[in-house]
């Protein structure tokens, strides 16, 4: 690793986030045992009021490459969520990180954060990712969203 | 021992007729010059310095002589392959020129064995590397030293120099590089350690060419031309007087398992063997086993079609082939590819649109990543990955190398470095400014440094007794005491966050911020290497902390207009 532009780039989005970032959400470099990597983010999305989702924050690692802001990072949940455009691992799927579609290295932390909530709200199901939450909201929108709300009140919701 | 004074006479009157000064002799005989890299375009500097007269030279390379080096780096022979170029370079060109004084260092430039020091010794530094990290690490290290960089490339047909003096002129950082996908790969990552998907697909495409293709020295597999098909089957026909026409199904089977097991099972062992005590990583290596192998050559023929094999490769979604997939196509083509080859009875040549090679160099390239745990290519990437692989021509690094000695020599005659040019090899012949013809090398005038350029304007020089600062001495004195900063946070380049300004939304991890409170800028390991430095205003710093014993701490900006 020796490209400073990724590495400057990332300092700058941290010093952008810390100034001004959107309520309820959080963006920084992972803490392993003490020693932070830039190339590695630890971030907090809210669930959008008036969701399904609304009440929960889910964390998500970001990873990036060398290559950023020339490809865009890896986001994954941690833990994954049950949603249609979340693969089992967490990772998420969507065309803004996608650099043969609408990826541009202009896109900043914050925009990607935003749109990943976005996408909770509203799975895209043209482009499924998980099976079984693709299949419910296909067949009973209703059902997926009284589970997914279960399953947020449960684990993210503390009484 | 007459005639060696007598040559070396000749190089000195030739450089004071050709400057028109003694003086220029004297330095020349006195400067030392660093070269990094000595490959295709580093044989040809190393060469061209020692018989401008040049006597203190030392080599800074990292890799091995391999058997697709020996057609352009002609300081090696065959006996050479394996041993350290900057090492056989020396002896070498110690040989033929006697009067030369060569030292070498076997190690990668980026160590921070090499400090600022090393650096400052030197006149001047060519690089003649072949890769875009390494190039910016001696680009920002000779702007810490404000030592002149000669930069050369050279591509197929096309080549440059460029000297830079950052702060002075344009550097190598100033305009940003496109992604460089046509980045020559060193041939040990293609042989034996593959990082990404390209280098199995680049892999896989040396492998067409051995076993089919014109076998070029440049190959990094040449050495493997005992697989070559049409030696394949002499071979088998000699061995076995009844079947002296047809090469029929059983001599099929018999080469595709024997391919197979070289290139994907025996060679993957090796590779396992050899490097099983230096790469941890390497020691899960996923070598397909030989049930596997012969469960493929008995199925394949039933399974697979050039139809569906060209549909799949038109399709951008088509998943990756699973390792027994990659198998089976493989064992496909490699019978189909047979096949045409025994009906043509010439050299194929390997072509992205053509279906049954492109399915070859997939499956090839998969099963290799699948081994070396890297993602592997659908078909359709795999087409767009390999239309582009550029030669390496010794014409080319024989021009670029003698236009930047050249130009060095003008440098030492006394021309500031914003007076030379920049050189540039085309293929095609470009017009010369201030003259009414076209050349192939055309000079281009050197440019001023670009304003936003951190290499050119904001370099951050520390000095100080590494083993007794802390490094919150180094941000509190250094940083924002001498130089009046606001660091938001301090970084290297691989990452690691030295400091950060305290958080207010999130309590700081308590164990970083107290580790370096106390812990010196050497405990960490920080000194003698570039880190990043963002003010808490948005304006990006470059430092290098440079160690010397029982020196105070000083800060200093330079190149700050």
């Amino acid at each position: 690793m020796a490209n400073s532009l990724a590495l400057t780039r990332l300092q700058e989005e941290h010093r952008q986030f810390r100034k001004d970032h959107p309520h309820g959400f959080f963006a920084r470099p992972f803490d392993e045992d003490g020693k932070r990597n830039y190339f590695k983010w630890f971030c907090g999305i809210p669930g959008k009021k008036g969701t399904e989702w609304e009440g929960g924050t889910y964390h998500l690692i970001l990873e990036f490459s060398d290559d950023y802001p020339t490809k865009p990072p890896v986001c994954k949940f941690d833990p994954p969520l049950f949603h249609p455009n979340i693969f089992p691992s967490g990772t998420v799927c969507l065309s803004l990180l996608d650099p043969s579609k609408d990826w541009k290295p202009s896109v900043t932390i914050k925009s990607i954060l935003f749109a990943i909530q976005e996408l909770l709200a509203s799975p895209n199901l043209d482009d499924p990712a998980q099976a079984e939450p693709y299949k419910m909201m296909k067949e009973s929108p209703e059902e997926y969203r009284k589970t997914v709300r279960e399953m947020v009140r449960k684990s993210f919701i503390r009484h | 021992m007459d005639n060696e004074c007598q040559d070396k006479n000749n190089i000195y009157e030739g450089i004071q007729k050709c400057f028109g000064s003694l003086q220029v002799v004297e330095t020349v005989r006195q400067s030392k010059i660093l070269l990094v890299g000595v490959g295709g375009v580093g044989s040809e500097v190393l060469k061209n310095l020692a018989f401008s007269g040049f006597v203190n030279i030392h080599l800074v390379d990292l890799d091995t002589i391999s058997v697709s080096n020996l057609n352009r780096q002609f300081l090696f022979r065959s006996e050479d392959v394996g041993k350290w170029k900057a090492i056989v370079a020396k002896e070498r060109i110690e040989k033929l020129c006697p009067w030369s004084q060569v030292s070498a260092s076997v190690d990668n430039i980026r160590s921070r064995k090499f400090p600022l020091e090393f650096f400052k010794q030197f006149v001047a530094v060519i690089c003649a590397l072949d890769n875009h990290k390494a190039r910016l690490y001696v680009n920002e290290v000779c702007a810490f030293a404000q030592i002149p960089m000669f930069e050369t490339g050279s591509t197929g047909y096309q080549g440059q120099v460029i000297p830079i003096l950052a702060g002075s002129t344009e550097c190598y950082s100033c305009e940003p590089k496109p992604q460089q996908q046509n980045e020559q790969i060193p041939v040990c990552t293609i042989r034996h350690r593959p990082e990404t998907v390209e280098h199995c697909i680049v892999w896989a495409m040396y492998l067409f060419d051995v076993l089919f293709g014109n076998l070029e020295d440049s190959n990094p597999l040449s050495d493997e031309k005992d697989y070559k098909i049409s030696y394949l089957a002499s071979d088998s026909v000699s061995n076995s007087e009844t079947k002296k026409t047809d090469l029929d199904e059983d001599w099929e089977n018999m080469t595709c398992k024997r391919i197979f097991h070289k290139f994907f099972i025996e060679d993957l062992q090796s590779i396992q063997e050899l490097k099983k005590d230096t790469f941890l990583s390497l020691s899960t290596l996923k070598i397909p086993s030989k049930e596997q192998l012969n469960n493929c050559l008995l199925n394949v023929q039933q399974k697979y079609s050039i139809e569906e094999l060209k549909k799949e490769e038109q399709n951008p979604h088509q998943s990756v082939w699973t390792s027994e997939k990659a198998c089976e196509v493989f064992i496909f083509c490699l019978k189909q590819l047979l096949r045409k080859w025994k009906e043509s009875q010439s050299i194929l040549m390997f072509d992205e649109n053509d279906t049954i090679s492109l399915a070859f160099v997939t499956a090839a390239s998969t099963l290799r990543a699948e081994a070396f745990g890297i993602v592997p290519k659908n078909s359709f990437d795999v087409r767009g990955a390999a239309g582009r692989i550029i030669p390496a021509l010794s014409t080319t690094n024989a021009v670029i190398g003698g236009v930047v000695v050249f130009q060095l020599l003008r440098f030492l005659s006394g021309s500031p470095v914003k007076d030379l040019y920049n050189a540039r090899l085309s293929q095609v012949p470009r017009p010369r400014p201030r003259h009414q013809d076209e050349a192939i090398i055309s000079p281009e005038v050197i440019r001023s440094p670009v304003e936003e350029c951190i290499i050119c304007h904001r370099l951050i020089l520390v000095s100080c007794d590494a083993t007794k600062v802390t490094v919150m001495q180094f941000i509190e004195d250094g940083l924002k005491g001498q130089l009046k900063l606001d660091p938001f946070s301090v970084a290297t380049d691989s990452g690691f966050i030295i400091y950060e300004a305290e958080q207010d939304d999130q309590a700081i991890s308590t164990a970083s911020s107290s580790k370096i409170d106390t812990q010196t800028i050497a405990q960490l390991q920080l000194e003698e290497q570039p880190l990043s430095v963002l003010d808490d205003s948005g304006v990006n710093y470059r430092a290098w902390i440079k160690h010397q014993c029982d020196v105070a701490l000083t800060t200093e900006l330079i190149f700050r207009e």
